[in-house]
């Protein structure tokens, strides 16, 4: 499939940068392109994939079995890539701890423009033009999720992904 | 141009992934900009360099039937031998029917539209699967006409408690011709209240959406349809001549 050789990695990247498990990202993307080969009408450009791999990673991580699994078996060399963080929360990066706490009190939404803006280090006018949102609403939503965030940090839940 | 030591406004990982592919158009100039004085990006952007030679691991068409294998019953961690393909069975054929819906069901001149197994979807290790029927008269399997009526058959556990809705996804996306059901009674072969037609000449699914905790959100369903396509159980029409 020629959107799978060419977007495969790009995705795989993705996946394992939010769920710090090559085998559960490798999972996910397969998923995602055998459910593309069965319904061929869907797009296949990179920004629409990178937006079902951020859906199905929450997914993922809604589901506590799957969520307890994957914070007690990260990769330790995907951990590598916090080098690569631009995006930060006063100062801290937001990880797949943060992101497995939050993702159960965030709806679908707030829970792509979380993965949209400390993952992905989109602005929120990327991320108003992707979830098809004013920028307003974005930056209104995303100041939800941070206050979401921070609580979570005052009640001393580990919040990093270094 | 002074390296810029942090950086305020980063090019995003989906932009820096277009970079690599030499997929992103007028805006390249830009990006190229803000790497030429920022480390952090530049960075990023040699973390996916350094990956694209990487091998792809294969893609096993028709090896996994879902995105996530179903968890076990008991309910422990999932473990090597969950990763492995699991066949596609078929809904099962043991009634839960209640009296209303058998005879319900039973009115309909029963048309299979597909000769071969439903899409079968899972979701808590459970499965849901839809079949798209013909009202009246016979007519060829899989294919719709100008004059067809059909009907929609969930087959999905009674423990199941969800909203429902129809959507038929074509090239031009989204389109749903029924009212959303707020609420089933899960059994074998359960009808979705009222009957449709389907236009067009183009192939297109014929899509049952469930949700369990809020009612199921249209709006959701354009390009977040990805978002949780386990929870979506299709069957593929084309257009007769
Ligand atoms: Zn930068």
């Amino acid at each position: 499939m020629d959107a799978y050789e060419r977007h495969g990695r790009a995705l795989l990247r993705k996946a394992e940068r939010l769920l710090l498990s090559r085998e559960d990202a490798r999972d996910v993307v397969q998923g995602l392109f055998l459910d593309l080969l069965e319904d061929p009408t869907t797009p296949h450009d990179l920004p629409f994939l990178y937006r079902a791999v951020t859906h199905r990673c929450l997914t993922l991580l809604r589901d506590e079995k799957n969520r307890g699994r994957l914070l007690g078996e990260h990769d330790a060399t995907l951990r590598g890539q916090a080098r690569c963080a631009r995006i930060a929360l006063d100062d801290r990066v937001l990880g797949l701890d943060a992101l497995a706490r939050l993702v159960v009190e965030l709806d679908e939404i707030e829970g792509e423009i979380l993965v949209a803006h400390f993952f992905d280090d989109m602005t929120q006018e990327e991320i108003a033009e992707q979830i098809g949102l004013s920028r307003k609403t974005v930056g209104k939503k995303l100041e939800e999720v941070k206050a979401r965030a921070r609580s979570l940090v005052a009640n001393g839940e580990e919040v990093s992904r270094g | 141009m002074a390296e810029e030591s942090r950086c305020d406004a980063p090019v995003s990982w989906l932009a820096l992934e277009r970079l690599a592919l030499g997929e992103l158009g007028e805006e390249e100039g830009r990006v190229r900009k803000h790497l030429a004085g920022c480390a952090s990006c530049r960075a990023c952007l040699e973390d996916i360099e350094a990956g694209v030679a990487a091998p792809l691991p294969p893609l096993k068409a028709g090896a996994v039937a879902a995105p996530l294998p179903p968890l076990k019953a008991g309910g422990g961690p999932r473990t090597a031998d969950d990763r492995q393909p699991t066949a596609v069975r078929p809904p099962p054929l043991v009634p839960w029917l209640g009296g209303g819906l058998a005879l319900a069901a039973a009115l309909l001149v029963y048309v299979k539209t597909r000769p071969d197994e439903p899409r079968v979807d899972r979701t808590k290790g459970s499965t849901v699967s839809i079949t798209v029927v013909r009202e009246g008269a016979q007519g060829e399997a899989g294919v719709f006409g100008p004059h067809d009526r059909f009907k929609a058959l969930v087959s999905c556990p009674p423990s199941l408690v969800a909203s429902w809705d129809l959507v038929v996804f074509d090239e031009d996306g989204a389109q749903f011709p029924l009212a959303p059901v707020p609420k089933l009674a899960c059994g074998n072969a359960v009808p979705v209240p009222g009957a449709f037609r389907l236009t067009g000449d183009k192939e297109l699914s014929v899509c049952v959406v469930w949700s369990e905790d809020a009612p199921v959100d249209r709006a959701m369903l354009g390009p977040t349809d990805l978002v949780n396509r386990r929870k979506k159980a299709c069957e593929r029409l084309r257009p007769g001549r």
